[in-house]
């Protein structure tokens, strides 16, 4: 009986290591090329029940998104973080382990959101504008009352 | 019996319309009603969910669909324990339903020689092969589980195998969008 125990916890054991080993190798696939990323979040909009038209993702190279967006050329001397932030602000900044995250609201439409992420250890930029309303509006909390929101989001 | 076959009919409607729901309609296999309930009611939205997840098994659907719209939803944390609580209890459903159908009975009588071949050729791995399946995104985990139950695979080995490939999965699946797509 000990003994068998002692297989399973073995198998178990190896079977995770070989899992995280997996896990780790889609992990870097995924988050170091534009276009698995893309893929991989349309799994997950598509997957979520999102509506895709409400959700647009989109992955730059941090040289691409200075042109596009920030007007300038990256130079080998400039820091990307220190450009984006002279440019957007630092609205909602968040800074995990691998990604700095920004959600800044679109100036000319309140109900749109555009989440930035700039990867720390790649050269990758994640853009994803979307629509924060939902078509439910809480109109009483207490007795939970929703309305639904069809035209407008305000 | 009679009892038995009228759940074993009513079984394979569920899962026919299960299955034809998740193929053709992906867009209804969703729980976006519960975004609007689970900013004024969390919790209760939490056990809907929950409950969701746990009777989800006998109509195989996959849990993934419910996985992503709950990482909009949840907090990450909290939405990877309800998450597992909900595939172990539905694995574990389906396990003993299959016992209760008597499919385990059936194929052992029917088809002798090829189950006792599987077995013999599954001797030790079988965890391993749970594991493994219960890993792979593309097949439903409670096939699996349904195969296991079948082949009278200790209960305690399923649900552990189950455990295993799927907490990785969902662990990976929930750090990845909410760093993508959670505000």
């Amino acid at each position: 009986m000990g003994f068998e125990i002692k297989i399973y916890l073995k198998n178990i054991v190896y079977s995770m290591l070989v899992l995280i080993f997996v896990i780790i190798i889609l992990w870097t696939l995924i988050f170091s090329h534009p276009f698995f990323l893309n893929a991989y979040t349309d799994l997950l909009v598509r997957g979520g029940g999102m509506d895709p038209e409400t959700v647009d993702f989109q992955t730059y190279s941090k040289e691409e998104f200075s042109a596009e967006f920030l007007n300038s050329s990256l130079g080998p001397e400039d820091d990307f973080i220190t450009l984006f932030e002279n440019h957007y602000g630092t609205e909602n900044k968040r800074e995990g382990i691998m990604i700095i995250a920004y959600d800044i609201k679109n100036p000319n439409d309140p109900s749109k959101y555009t989440f930035y992420r700039i990867n720390k250890y790649t050269d990758l930029v994640y853009k994803n504008d979307r629509q924060t309303c939902h078509p439910y509006k809480i109109i009483d909390k207490k007795h939970y009352r929703s309305k639904l929101m069809t035209n407008s989001c305000s | 019996m009679k009892q038995k076959t009228l759940a074993f009919y009513i079984w394979l409607i569920t899962i026919t319309i299960g299955i034809s729901t998740y193929l053709f309609f992906p867009e209804e296999v969703n729980v976006d009603f519960l975004k609007g309930l689970s900013e004024v009611h969390y919790i209760t939205a939490l056990v809907i969910y929950l409950l969701i997840l746990s009777t989800r098994g006998l109509t195989m659907i996959p849990s993934t669909p419910l996985l992503f719209a709950g990482i909009l939803i949840f907090d990450p944390v909290v939405l990877f324990i309800t998450n597992m609580m909900g595939i172990l209890i539905s694995s574990t459903l389906v396990y003993y339903f299959s016992r209760y159908l008597g499919l385990d009975t059936y194929f052992e009588n029917k088809y002798r020689a090829h189950i006792q071949k599987i077995k013999t050729k599954m001797d030790d791995k079988e965890l391993l092969v749970i594991i493994g399946w219960s890993f792979f995104p593309l097949v439903p985990t409670d096939l699996i589980v349904y195969v296991g139950s079948t082949l009278r695979i200790n209960v305690f080995k399923c649900l552990v195998g189950v455990f295993v490939g799927e907490s990785v999965l969902n662990t990976f699946y929930i750090v990845s969008a909410t760093l993508l797509l959670r505000p």
